[in-house]
């Protein structure tokens, strides 16, 4: 068992993590602003594009938020399932 | 947009499509959800029937928002999800202990608290993740991230028991996490954040 790297996962990730040495931290969305365009972010990953480099903030906040990656879990499986359920009511 | 800002029998019929998707895929996410609640079938369609009720009036009242972006339905089914996760944090601690409180870190680990176990063998690890909650945290700091990390409360439930919202919940927990992390890296237990090796 390797504790230290356990002992992160209590932790969470360096809130100042980035992507590269000599890269800026993203910012996280939050889960307001987040909430606001995980529709997008499911939905690229359904069409498997990159939603992490096409919204890197909410990446972030949703390796940090249990409740929001479980909204995303949820929407993933969802809009997966019974995106094209119906006509479209719009 | 036609079908929501119609009138007449046009506007109900699209209502009532919409809120049987709705329906259709908050019994879905209440289902996935439900595994450690201990609701019963009929409890649980009626926290779906509710879901679905309030995301549909969600839906009317932001559809002016919608920008084509991605699958309508895609966009509506956030507000079932939410719905879901805010509905099912009532129901939480209907079977849960009431002293999963601010102490509860002392007791840890015991049987209600898996994360202990399984995460944290060595002792001197978990005496100073310990030491650094009880002596760095301020008291919401140490109650947040008892109750969501290691006692494994949905930020749900516990954002509702506080009176307080999921966004301001995570806020808490984020600054909590940045104080052990700061603490633990002091003691040479895990990497110090980027902005604390820059400085």
């Amino acid at each position: 068992m390797n504790g230290p790297t356990q002992l992160e996962r209590l932790l969470g990730d360096d809130p100042d993590r980035s992507d590269g040495d000599d890269a800026a931290p993203v910012v996280d969305a939050g889960c307001a602003a987040g909430f606001e365009v995980l529709h997008l972010y499911v939905e690229s990953e359904l069409a498997g594009g990159d939603p992490a480099e096409e919204l890197p903030g909410l990446a972030v906040h949703l390796r940090r938020c249990p409740a929001c990656h479980e909204d995303y879990l949820g929407l993933l499986e969802s809009a997966g399932r019974f995106g094209d359920a119906g006509p479209d009511p719009v | 947009m036609d079908g929501l800002q119609a009138t007449g029998a046009r506007y109900q019929e699209c209502v009532a499509r919409l809120h049987a998707l709705l329906l259709r895929v908050a019994r879905h996410e209440v289902s996935r959800r439900s595994g450690s609640l201990g609701l019963s079938g009929p409890e649980l369609d009626d926290v779906a029937q509710q879901a679905a009720d309030d995301a549909l009036m969600a839906v009317k009242a932001k559809v002016g928002d919608f920008r084509g972006e991605s699958r309508f339905t895609t966009w509506a089914y956030r507000f079932v999800v939410l719905e879901v996760s805010s509905k099912l944090g009532r129901h939480f601690w209907r079977n849960r202990p009431a002293d999963l409180d601010q102490d509860g870190w002392e007791r840890l680990p015991d049987e209600r608290s898996p994360v202990p176990h399984d995460v944290v063998e060595h002792g001197e690890l978990w005496d100073a993740l310990g030491a650094a909650i009880r002596d760095d945290l301020t008291d919401l700091q140490r109650r947040v991230f008892v109750a969501i990390v290691l006692n494994g409360v949905p930020m749900d439930a516990f954002a509702r028991e506080l009176g307080s919202n999921r966004n301001a919940v995570y806020k808490v927990l984020f600054d909590a996490r940045r104080r052990l992390r700061s603490s633990l890296a002091a003691a040479g237990y895990v990497a110090p954040a980027r902005s604390e090796e820059r400085a």
